[in-house]
């Protein structure tokens, strides 16, 4: 019987202690509304920093990635457009790339013959060079000395010196396998020199056409390479660093925006231009500068406002309402990017879940109060019930059963808790990003999983802190002596 | 249960309760104040014996002492042979459970529960099962002539139906002994008789040893013996037979 008693108060007491302190709960509504509450907010503070500092984190990360790019694209164009771009792209070019042969021999003016032997050159060159640096050590020390085998080669077209290498490779006796001297000669005295009649051919063509092209186009020459590549100028631009095939197209469309937004703000210096915006926008004349303009033009009839206004000046034809839609909403993207950023650079490591330092005792600080709270207003809940708790240990409950009550109350009491709290943090992190960071802020991505985990921590530090702030008063309950029961109020 | 009843009439009453030497004290050295200093007595299977005593009297001290609620200070409590010093905190509980029913002056029935959900409280701590214990308190609620209002919470019936509902819950799980503090004492002269009734009926049908303190002299209408506490000592026992004869002294003594 009395093992039957230890047993079913563990049996028993689960279900039991959780009904009991769920009815509980109810009867006192009120001050488990305070203890909810406090957790609840304890919990939404947390899962508001932490969603929020990792989707603020994300979006700096993303907005300065896109600026970052952006920036590059500004760069890229700068670089093209400067004076010394034509001989820094000649002085890139490689050759041997077939892919590209038909864009040298167009700048050569060279037949496919010419190139072909130019090619065949080139890989004579190569296998040369590589059964020089095949030698053993010592036949390289006698023969090629400080020398590049580039330098050497070089060196060899001098007659003499040939015959000097011819004589030495001769006394060293390391039999025809090692140097092919046949060939090595023909490549020194007839060959190495068509070859680099053909390279100079093709970078004096190069530097030719971009030359020709800068001064078709004065002063533009990157925007108008940039917005309308030809076919042939896929190499100029890659040699400048444009070599990722996939970016020409956004550099394009980059190059025509940074194109009609500069047409744009040349033709708002005109005075008639300038006087008709300054009416439409209620503004002073002086006032009117791209970006209160463009930011009137995101709306679609205005936009066709402002394309018939400048359509009166020879403004491009393609500068239609929709255009100057698009360009607008790429203007403010681009602004709303710089906003949010400014000069800073995020960094790319948030801290614990993206928690910054200074917020940590912020929140370490908050707890300890949410513990305070909910410790005392459990406390409160034990004192009152002193009676009914030292009656049930009189009917039998040991104290291990009172313990597991109290410890129920609050763990039902956190969970409630922390789902509200999870649910009002995620709705204050939405709002405030939404404020601060607008559409820009929702861009969840990769960082899905770590947001799941700062949640999920959240609800389970809310969890953790009901049960720490019940310890002690469950400790209390558990101790009471019995003889409470007898006390008359 | 019922065995009992036959050993109360027996010429050699067994001793259910006994204490030795039994004292409390508060405080030490000088500052020492005693509760109890040093009751020897003997309570026997199923008599009803009533603990009369002023405030103050250690009669409170007496009653937690063989409630096995309260350790004493000196001396020992022995609940069926059993001393209650020895035993753990579960044969503790085991003794509370299942062969004490207490019984206390403000009821103290658990707000939130309804009359049977009181009533069974001690039977789930024992082990009943929910259909055996629902089965078993509508029985004990029946006893006590509360069948009807077993689904009424304490905040929806009065104070002599609460003490009725707390009789049945002390019962539930058949005690030896029911444990009463002043059952009567906050309620009205009616209600009161009937909650005596219920406490002697008790007594002689089921044979339960039932100890009351009171301070209500219609007590000794009911109860064998009187057992009268003053300055922690027994001052006197006295059986009822012989209190019928001094009723007229009785306001002077307490």
């Amino acid at each position: 019987m009395k093992a039957i008693i230890a047993q079913s108060q563990v049996a028993l007491g689960p279900a039991r202690g959780i009904q009991l302190a769920l009815s509980g709960m109810s009867y006192r509504m009120f001050r488990s509304a305070v203890t909810i509450a406090i957790l609840a907010l304890a919990t939404a503070f947390l899962v508001h920093m932490l969603v929020y500092g990792l989707l603020a984190g994300q979006t700096e990360r993303n907005a300065y990635a896109e600026l970052s790019r952006l920036r590059g694209f500004g760069e890229q164009i700068t670089r093209l457009a400067r004076a010394d771009s034509a001989p820094r792209i000649v002085s890139t070019l490689a050759l041997g790339q077939p892919a590209r042969l038909a864009e040298y021999q167009r700048w050569a003016k060279r037949d496919v013959g010419e190139f072909a032997r130019g090619r065949a050159v080139a890989e004579r060159l190569a296998r040369v060079r590589q059964s020089l640096t095949e030698l053993p050590p010592t036949a390289q020390a006698v023969l090629i000395g400080d020398l590049t085998p580039d330098e050497l080669l070089e060196s060899l077209r001098e007659p003499a010196t040939l015959a000097r290498f011819n004589k030495k490779l001769a006394d060293l006796q390391l039999g025809a396998a090692a140097v092919n001297q046949p060939e090595l000669v023909q490549l020194v005295t007839l060959e190495m020199g068509s070859l680099q009649q053909l390279t100079t051919a093709i970078a004096t063509g190069h530097q030719e056409a971009v030359r020709g092209f800068s001064l078709k186009f004065p002063n533009r020459t990157a925007e108008v390479v940039a917005a309308e590549p030809p076919a042939d100028w896929g190499i100029s631009l890659s040699s400048l660093g444009f070599s990722r095939d996939g970016n020409l197209a956004e550099l394009a469309d980059f190059a025509r925006n940074a194109r009609d937004e500069r047409t744009i703000s040349e033709l708002l210096l005109e005075a008639d231009v300038r006087s008709s915006v300054a009416r439409e926008l209620n503004l002073l004349p002086k006032d009117v500068d791209l970006q209160t303009t463009l930011a009137y033009a995101l709306r679609a009839e205005h936009a066709e406002w402002l394309a018939g206004v400048l359509a009166q000046l020879n403004a491009p034809k393609h500068l239609n309402g929709p255009r100057i839609q698009a360009i607008a909403e790429v203007f403010k993207h681009r602004a709303r990017l710089e906003e949010i950023l400014g000069d800073r650079v995020p960094s790319a490591d948030g801290g614990f879940l993206g928690l910054p330092e200074r917020l940590r005792w912020l929140v370490l600080l908050s707890f300890l109060v949410c513990v305070v709270g909910v410790a005392n207003a459990m406390l409160m809940s034990v004192t009152e019930r002193f009676t009914e708790i030292a009656t049930i240990k009189c009917l039998g409950a040991m104290d291990g059963f009172v313990m597991m009550l109290f410890v129920f109350e609050a763990a039902i009491q956190g969970v409630i808790g922390g789902v509200l709290g999870l649910v009002l943090g995620l709705l204050l992190a939405a709002l405030r990003g939404a404020a601060e960071y607008g559409a820009l802020f929702f861009s969840i991505g990769e960082i899905g999983g770590q947001l799941l985990l700062g949640m999920l921590f959240s609800f389970v530090v809310g969890v953790l802190l009901a049960a720490l702030a019940a310890v002690g008063p469950s400790w209390v309950a558990a101790r009471l002596s019995p003889m409470e029961a007898m006390r008359v109020e | 249960m019922m065995p009992e009843t036959q050993t109360r009439n027996a010429p050699e009453k067994a001793v259910i309760i006994r204490t030795l030497g039994l004292e409390k004290s508060y405080g030490m050295g000088d500052a020492t104040t005693y509760a109890l200093r040093g009751i020897a007595t003997t309570i026997f299977r199923s008599e009803f014996i009533a603990v009369m005593g002023p405030s103050g009297s250690g009669k409170s001290t007496f009653f937690n002492m063989i409630g096995a609620l309260d350790a004493p200070t000196r001396g020992r409590i022995l609940i069926d042979e059993v001393d209650v010093a020895q035993l753990s905190a579960v044969e503790l509980a085991f003794l509370r459970c299942q062969k004490i029913g207490y019984i206390f002056q403000s009821y103290n029935l658990i707000r939130y529960m309804t009359a049977l959900e009181n009533v069974t409280v001690p039977m789930t701590f024992a082990g009943v099962v929910p259909e055996e214990a629902r089965r078993r308190g509508l029985e004990l609620l029946a006893l006590v002539g509360l069948k009807d209002r077993w689904g009424h919470r304490p905040i929806e019936m009065s104070g002599g139906q609460q003490q009725r509902v707390a009789i049945a819950r002390s019962m539930s799980n058949n005690p030896k002994i029911l444990l009463a503090d002043e059952p009567t004492a906050n309620l009205d002269f009616k209600t009161g008789q009937d909650i005596l009734e219920i406490l002697q009926r008790i007594n002689r049908e089921r044979g339960v040893t039932i100890v009351c303190s009171t301070h209500d002299h219609r007590l000794l209408n009911v109860c064998d013996r009187i057992m009268w506490i003053r300055d922690g000592l027994v001052e006197r026992v006295e059986s009822r037979e012989n209190i019928r004869i001094k009723l007229g002294n009785m306001g002077g003594e307490t």
